[in-house]
C-alpha cells in the first residue's frame, strides 16, 4: 500500500530530507514494502493553507499541518502557536508541545478528530529572532519605529511591543521588500538568512530569542488512512515519530541556524549582536502582557479551558527545560530515546 | 447580472483604493494598515473573480476552441454547444452542491485567519463560489435552451454579437 | 490500472474534449476530477473542489493581474496611448513592423514593473493589441507579439517565479533576477529582428505608412505622446524607489492610468465603467481557466508521473546535457497544459537533485527553468498568456489566430534557449559582476 504524504515546505529542506524521508525508507523496509510513502513537497500536492481541508478530505493521506493557519478549525490546539513567546529552547519546546497535546490537553487531539485527522506531532523551529537591514546595537531603542514583517499573530504582537510596525507579507516578497526599504527587519529564524537568501539583505541579526514556534503537525494524518495502517503499521510509524522529531529539530533546524549563520558571517559580513538590557525588559514586559491577550483570544475562538492549556504547557515547558539541560544537551540521539520513553511510547491514538 | 456587475466593480474599486491607502500610509505616515492583505486576498478576490465568472458567461466568452470544428455546419455546432452547456451545467452544480458544504461548516465554525496583532472573518465569501457556480450553471442551461431550438438560426446574421432571447 | 497511465490518458482526454468545443475552464476541471476520482476515490476529488478553488483565488499576488487589467483598460478606453502609437508609426515608419516591434519593446519594459507574466500581458494586451489592429496589423503578428513579449515578464526582474525557484534551489534570489536582464533583452531582441524580417518579406502582416511622413508631421505627432512613457516608467520608479512592492505595482499602475487620464481631461463615467466592466471580464476569463489549470496540477502530481520520469532517467543513465534536453522536453510536454506555478512545483523536485548532482551551475539553470516555463504559457492547448490576450481582445481574435501567431515566436524561443545552454555567460556574465 502507498500512502501520499503532502508538505508545504520545499523539498531540499531539511525536515524533509533529514527527518521524513529516512524514517519513511525504514518504514517502508520493516514492512517488506507493505507500506511506502510518497513525498508531495513545495506545495505540489497540497499548499500550507489547503492542508486541513485537502487532509480531511483525504486528497493526501499524511501531511504537515500548520494550526496557525487554521485557528478557527483547531482554536484549541492553535493555543500553542500563540503561545510562542513563552519558548526560547526548541528542544524543551518540543517535549513540552507533545507531553500537552498528547496527555494534558483532550480538546486539542480533539481539534484534530473533528477535522477527521489524528496528529502525530512534528518538529520545533529554531527561535525567531529579529533580522534587519541596518546597523543595529541590540537596545530596545534602536528598534523603534521599524517595520517589521512577523508572519503570524503571536510574533506582530511581539513585533509591537518592541516599538515595531508589523507589516503583513507573503514570505514571498519579503527579499525584495528588504532590499528596497519597504521593510526594516524580519522576524524568523536564523535559517532564512539562506533558505530566502536573506544574508544578501540583512545587516543585523539580533540574537535575543523571540519566540519558539510550537504545535506544528509536521505529521498529521487522515483517519482512515490512520485505520488502514492497522495495529502494527501504527505502530511502526509511532516508533519513527521520536527520530523524525527529533531530526528535524535538533539536526534540521537547529544545524540549519548555524550552518546559516557561519555563510552569512563569512560571505555576507551579517553581524549577529546580542540583545541589550533594555530589549530583554522590553520583550520581558511584553510576554508577560502577552498572556491575558493569548486566553481572551482563545475564548473569542471558543475555547473552553484555555487557562487549563497554558497552566499544562508552562509546567511542561519548565519540566523539558530541565530534561533538554541535564539530559539532552543538544544531542539529537538522546533526544529520540527521551521522546520515545516519555512520550510516544505511552500514546494510544 | 447587473448585481454581480455592480458588485464586481467595487470590489475592483475597493482594491485598488484600498491598496493605494495602504502604500500612502505606509510612506507619508509610517502607518501599516492591518489586514489589507487579508481583505484583498478573502473579499475583493474571491469576490471579484466569482462574481465575474458567470458574467463571462452571460457573453458566452469563456474561452473554447473552435479550431477543430471550423468546417462543422452550423447546426450542428449549436447542438454540440447545447449538449456541452448541459454537462457544463451538471459539472458547475457538483461544484456548488459540493461548495455549499463547505461554506455551511466554515459558517458554522465562524472561520477566521490571522492578520497582523488581530483576525479576520473569512467565511462570509465562502459562500461566493456556489452562488457564482449555481448561477453560471443556470445561464448555461438557458443558452442550451436558446440553442436546441434555434440551432443554425444565429449564425446566418454573421458579425451580429449574439444574444440568448 | 497503472496510476501513469491514468495521467496520460487524462491529458489525452483534454485534447478530445478541446476538440469537441468543450471549454477549457470546463475540460480542465471535469479530467481533473475524474482524473482524481480515478485515482483517489471519491471523497478526494470532491474535496479537491471544496479547498483548492478558494484558497488559489484568495492570493494577495494574484490581485496584480485585475490591478493591470485594469491599468490597460483605463489607458485604452481613455484613449491616452492611441498618440503614441500614432507617432511610433510616423517615426518607424521606414522599420517593418514597426508598432509590433515597439509594442515588443514596451512588454519587456512593462516587464520591468511586473512580477509576473500573466500579469505583463494583462497591462499590455488592451493597450497595444487594438492599436495594431487599427493600422491593419495582421491579427496573429499583432496579438501574438503581446502575448509572446509578455512572457518576459518572468524572466526580466522583478519576477515571482525566480523567488520560487530561488527558495527551491536554495540559490541567490539577487543573482538570479540579475542573470534574467541580458536573457530578457535578448529574447526581446531576437523577437525585433524576427518581426522586422518578416514584415519586410510580406509587408501585408504590417501594412507600410503608404506616404512619406513630413519632419513637420513628425515632431507634431510628439505632443502627445507622454502619458504610455508616464506610465511605464512611473510604475518601474514607485518598484525601484521601494514605494510599492512588486503586487502594488499593479494597484499603483491603475491609479496612475486614471490620474493621467484625468489629467489629460479623458476620465469620464463612461470611460471608468467600461474600463470596470473590461476588467471583470478579462479576469473571469484568465481565472476559470487557472482554476482548472491548478487542479489539473494536482491530478499530473498524484498520478504519479514526476516519480516516473526520474525512474525514467536513472532507467536509461540520462546524464550530463541529456539532463538538460530531458529537461526540456519535460517541460515542453506538461507546459503545454500546466500553469506556471503548477509546472515548477512538479517538475522542479524531480530535476533539481539530477542537476545539482551534474554539477550544473543553479543560476543558469534558473534562467533555463523560466525559459522552459514561459515557453509553456505560450503553447496550445493551455497557454495562459494567449488566453489573456483572449480575454480582453475577446470575439475579434479567434483563439486558432492567436496560437497560429505564436509560432514564429515560439521558434525564438527554441533559438533563445539554445543560446542559453549554449552559451552560459548569457545568464551568468552579469551575476558574476556582483562577487
Ligand atoms: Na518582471
Ligand atoms: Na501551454
Amino acid at each position: 500500500e502507498t500512502y501520499n504524504y503532502a508538505t508545504f515546505a520545499p523539498p531540499a529542506s531539511s525536515n524533509n530530507t533529514l527527518a521524513l524521508e529516512p524514517a519513511f525508507a525504514k518504514i517502508a523496509e520493516e514492512s517488506g514494502g507493505s507500506i511506502e510513502f510518497k513525498l508531495f513537497a513545495g506545495g505540489q500536492l497540497l499548499g500550507g493553507r489547503e492542508m486541513l481541508g485537502g487532509l480531511r478530505d483525504g486528497i493526501a493521506d499524511a501531511g504537515f499541518v500548520a494550526p496557525s493557519y487554521f485557528i478557527s478549525e483547531l482554536p484549541n490546539a492553535a493555543m500553542l502557536s500563540d503561545m510562542m513567546p513563552f519558548g526560547g529552547d526548541p528542544v524543551a519546546v518540543a517535549g513540552a508541545m507533545l507531553e500537552t497535546m498528547f496527555f494534558d490537553c483532550p480538546s486539542c487531539m480533539a481539534d484534530y478528530t473533528d477535522n477527521n485527522l489524528v496528529y502525530l506531532g512534528g518538529q520545533v523551529p529554531t527561535p525567531y529572532r529579529m533580522l534587519c537591514s541596518s546597523e543595529l546595537d541590540g537596545s530596545a531603542d534602536s528598534l523603534k519605529g521599524l517595520r517589521m514583517r512577523s508572519g503570524g499573530t503571536a510574533m506582530s504582537r511581539t513585533a509591537e511591543a518592541l516599538g515595531g510596525i508589523a507589516v503583513s507579507m507573503p514570505a514571498g516578497d519579503m527579499y525584495e521588500a528588504m532590499e528596497r526599504g519597504q521593510l526594516d527587519c524580519i522576524v524568523g529564524p536564523t535559517a532564512w538568512l539562506k533558505q530566502y537568501s536573506l544574508a544578501e539583505v540583512v545587516k543585523t541579526v539580533i540574537e535575543e530569542p523571540l519566540g519558539v514556534l510550537a504545535g506544528l503537525g509536521l505529521v498529521t494524518f487522515n483517519r482512515q488512512s490512520w485505520h488502514d495502517l492497522g495495529e502494527e503499521g501504527q505502530q511502526m510509524v509511532l516508533r519513527q515519530m521520536p527520530f523524525i522529531v527529533a531530526q528535524s529539530t535538533v539536526t534540521g533546524f537547529i544545524g540549519d541556524d548555524e550552518r546559516a549563520k557561519e555563510t552569512a558571517i563569512a560571505d555576507h559580513g551579517v553581524n549577529f549582536v546580542q540583545g541589550e538590557e533594555s530589549m530583554k525588559a522590553a520583550l520581558q514586559a511584553a510576554n508577560d502582557a502577552a498572556r491575558d491577550i493569548i486566553l481572551a483570544e482563545a475564548a473569542e475562538r471558543g475555547v473552553e479551558d484555555a487557562q487549563a492549556i497554558m497552566d499544562a504547557y508552562v509546567a511542561n515547558l519548565e519540566k523539558w527545560r530541565a530534561i533538554s539541560e541535564e539530559q539532552i544537551k543538544g544531542d539529537a540521539a538522546v533526544l529520540e530515546q527521551v521522546l520515545w520513553d516519555e512520550i510516544y511510547s505511552k500514546v494510544d491514538l | 447580472m447587473r448585481i454581480n456587475l455592480g458588485v464586481g466593480g467595487l470590489a475592483i474599486v475597493a482594491m485598488l483604493v484600498h491598496i493605494i491607502i495602504d502604500v500612502t500610509a505606509r510612506h507619508l505616515f509610517n502607518i501599516a494598515v492591518q489586514g489589507t492583505l487579508e481583505i484583498v486576498s478573502f473579499y475583493y478576490m474571491v469576490g471579484l473573480v466569482y462574481l465575474a465568472i458567470p458574467l463571462v458567461q452571460a457573453r458566452d466568452d469563456h474561452i473554447f476552441v473552435e479550431l477543430f470544428t471550423v468546417n462543422t455546419s452550423p447546426k450542428r455546432q449549436d447542438v454540440m454547444d447545447a449538449v456541452i452547456r448541459v454537462f457544463s451545467a451538471a459539472l458547475l452544480l457538483l461544484f456548488a452542491w459540493v461548495t455549499v458544504q463547505e461554506a455551511l461548516h466554515q459558517t458554522s465554525i465562524g472561520a477566521v485567519v490571522e492578520a497582523g496583532t488581530d483576525t479576520v472573518p473569512v467565511w462570509p465569501t465562502r459562500w461566493l463560489i456556489p452562488l457564482s457556480m449555481v448561477s453560471t450553471a443556470i445561464l448555461c442551461l438557458w443558452q442550451s435552451a436558446y440553442l436546441f431550438r434555434h440551432a443554425g438560426e444565429r449564425r446566418e446574421s454573421q458579425g451580429e454579437e449574439h444574444t440568448y432571447g | 490500472m497503472d496510476n501513469v497511465l491514468i495521467g496520460c490518458l487524462g491529458l489525452g482526454a483534454i485534447l478530445v474534449l478541446l476538440a469537441l468545443r468543450v471549454p477549457i475552464a470546463i475540460t480542465l476541471i471535469s479530467v481533473s476530477l475524474a482524473g482524481i476520482y480515478s485515482i483517489v476515490g471519491e471523497r478526494a476529488a470532491i474535496g479537491s473542489l471544496k479547498t483548492i478553488p478558494y484558497e488559489f483565488v484568495a492570493h494577495w499576488s494574484l490581485s496584480a493581474i485585475p490591478m493591470f487589467l485594469l491599468m490597460g483598460a483605463v489607458a485604452f478606453n481613455a484613449g491616452i496611448v492611441s498618440s503614441i502609437y500614432k507617432a511610433a508609426r510616423l517615426w518607424l515608419a521606414g522599420l517593418p513592423g514597426g508598432l509590433a516591434i515597439a509594442s515588443n519593446f514596451a512588454c519587456a519594459g512593462f516587464a520591468a514593473a511586473s512580477g509576473s507574466s500573466v500579469a505583463t500581458s494583462s497591462a499590455m494586451g488592451r493597450i497595444a493589441v487594438p492599436e495594431m489592429l487599427k493600422f491593419k496589423y495582421d491579427k496573429g503578428l499583432a496579438t501574438g507579439v503581446v502575448a509572446a513579449a509578455g512572457t518576459l515578464g518572468s524572466l526580466i526582474p522583478p519576477s515571482i517565479l525566480m523567488v520560487l525557484y530561488g527558495t527551491f534551489a536554495e540559490a541567490s534570489i539577487s543573482k538570479l533576477m540579475i542573470a534574467g536582464i541580458i536573457p530578457g533583452i535578448l529574447t526581446a531582441g531576437i523577437y525585433a529582428v524576427m518581426i522586422a524580417a518578416r514584415c519586410k518579406i510580406n509587408p501585408e502582416l504590417a501594412p507600410p505608412v503608404d506616404f512619406k511622413p513630413s519632419w513637420n508631421e513628425r515632431f507634431a505627432s510628439l505632443r502627445d505622446v507622454w502619458p504610455m512613457p508616464l506610465l511605464i516608467l512611473g510604475v518601474i520608479g514607485g518598484l525601484y524607489s521601494g514605494i510599492v512592492t512588486a503586487t502594488e505595482a499593479g494597484a499603483l499602475g491603475a491609479f496612475l492610468s486614471i490620474v493621467i487620464a484625468a489629467g489629460y481631461r479623458r476620465l469620464t463615467w463612461d470611460v471608468m465603467l467600461q474600463s470596470i466592466k473590461d476588467t471583470l471580464y478579462g479576469t473571469g476569463v484568465i481565472f476559470f481557466v487557472s482554476i482548472g489549470a491548478v487542479l489539473l496540477s494536482r491530478f499530473i502530481a498524484l498520478s504519479g508521473i514526476p516519480f516516473a520520469m526520474i525512474d525514467f532517467a536513472e532507467h536509461f543513465g540520462v546524464q550530463g546535457y541529456g539532463i538538460v534536453l530531458f529537461c526540456g522536453v519535460v517541460f515542453l510536454i506538461l507546459g503545454m497544459f500546466l500553469d506556471p506555478i503548477g509546472l515548477l512545483l512538479i517538475a522542479l523536485p524531480v530535476f533539481l537533485p539530477m542537476i545539482e548532482a551534474s554539477g550544473f551551475d543553479l543560476i543558469w539553470f534558473g534562467i533555463l527553468v523560466i525559459k522552459f516555463v514561459e515557453i509553456g504559457l505560450i503553447t496550445p492547448p493551455v497557454g495562459l498568456s494567449v488566453y489573456t490576450i483572449k480575454g480582453v481582445v475577446g470575439n475579434t481574435v479567434p483563439l486558432g489566430t492567436i496560437f497560429k501567431g505564436i509560432l514564429w515566436f515560439l521558434a525564438c524561443e527554441l533559438l533563445v534557449v539554445v543560446l542559453l545552454v549554449v552559451f552560459p555567460k548569457i545568464s551568468l556574465f552579469l551575476p558574476g559582476l556582483m562577487q
